[in-house]
């Protein structure tokens, strides 16, 4: 009550003691966005302080600051269900999304992996490896029975046969 | 922010506290609708000539007396909800009474006499403007009401809104009895009741709109 009756220090008091009870009060029925308490507790702080003309000492303090509490819960999760059904699961447009992007990428691979075809195995194998499926040098060698500086050297050979014949560097 | 830095500024703006009695707004407010939506019977719908025929009548005085006791029960319900954490109240029970008191009133005249007359005491001499009227006149004061709401924290903006529309109706229900001839009890209970019903409607489309906070 000195609270409300202009006493900065024991407002500021009494509404540190309220945060507290809010965070507790908020935080049980915010369990699925706990992200968004702290900024729920402020939001009815806010009305809290804007509000408090309407508390009067005939009623208790704890149903009317839950009160608020929960309007303003109430208010933040329609307003947060209303932003989901706005929001359009980007999952359901993934195929017309990137459907070009996909063939693009089928098409390069089949131009690479034509490209390939006409190098011979033992410099094909080792790019293939390294260059396409993200293997090192040493499993490269392992896989080909290719020593791995000889992969090294195949790789670069078979790189520099496709540059010279399709005039591109890799 | 932090919410501690919000409590400190907070705090610094407690000195402002507003002294503002919830009690004394819903008065002004309704002072002010009331005022207006007489100066409107007056001027346009205009005084009952026979008024003064009617008040030696002992069916004026219930209808006034009922429509007193709707508005008295009422008043708190509104003022209730426009406070966070506190029911209705037992104001609803009662507004509840007095409409189902109107009807058995009702009911009870129409079945002592025959359907012909029993239509003729619910229809009276004006039903066509008599909900229309009741209605227009507690624009005014749905209007101060809703006011006086959006200055208070209604945590139930639907509910406070009907309560308001419903309270709306039962004042300007008194006001048009300065120029309504009709006091059947069936009439009041039809055509009366109608018209805060459809206040009451109209306050709560307004209120979930309007007393949003």
């Amino acid at each position: 009550m000195q609270a409300l009756a202009g006493h900065a220090p024991s407002y500021e008091k009494a509404l540190s003691a309220i945060s507290g009870h809010l965070r507790a009060f908020l935080k049980r029925r915010l369990y699925s966005r706990p992200q968004d308490v702290e900024d729920l507790v402020q939001e009815t702080l806010l009305a809290i302080h804007q509000k408090r003309h309407t508390y009067q000492s005939d009623q208790p303090l704890t149903a009317w600051v839950y009160a608020i509490a929960r309007y303003k819960l109430i208010d933040h999760l329609r307003a947060h269900s209303r932003r989901v059904s706005k929001h359009d699961d980007i999952d359901d447009w993934a195929e017309q999304l990137w459907v070009d992007n996909d063939n693009e990428a089928r098409d390069a691979s089949r131009d690479v992996h034509q490209l390939l075809s006409e190098l011979p195995d033992k410099q094909r194998l080792p790019i293939e490896h390294t260059k396409l499926q993200g293997l090192s040098i040493a499993e490269s060698a392992q896989l080909t029975g290719q020593s791995e500086a000889a992969v090294k050297v195949n790789i670069h050979r078979g790189l520099k046969a496709l540059t010279q014949k399709f005039g591109v560097t890799p | 922010m932090k919410t501690n830095d919000l409590i400190a500024m907070l705090a610094t703006e407690a000195s402002a506290t507003p002294t503002v009695s919830p009690l004394r707004r819903c008065a002004q407010a309704t002072a002010a609708g009331v005022a207006i939506s007489l100066a409107l019977v007056l001027t346009i719908w205009g005084l009952n000539p026979e008024l003064n025929a009617l008040a030696y009548t002992q069916a004026f005085w219930v209808k006034v007396a009922w429509l007193v006791l709707t508005c008295i029960f009422a008043m708190p319900v509104v003022m209730h909800l426009a406070r966070p954490g506190i029911a209705a109240g037992k104001g609803v029970w009662g507004v509840a009474a007095a409409l189902v008191g109107m009807a058995w009133l009702a009911l009870m005249q129409v079945a002592a006499v025959d359907a012909d007359t029993g239509m003729q005491l619910m229809m009276g001499g004006s039903w066509e403007v008599c909900s229309a009227s009741i209605a227009a006149l507690s624009v005014p004061l749905l209007a101060a009401l809703l006011w006086m709401l959006r200055g208070m924290a209604p945590t139930r903006p639907a509910l406070a809104g009907a309560s308001a529309g419903l309270l709306a109706g039962a004042i300007a229900g008194l006001v048009y009895s300065l120029h309504c001839p009709e006091t059947a009890y069936a009439f009041l209970a039809v055509w009366y009741v109608a018209g805060m019903a459809v206040m009451a409607g109209v306050g709560a489309l307004l209120g979930s709109r309007l007393l949003r906070w």
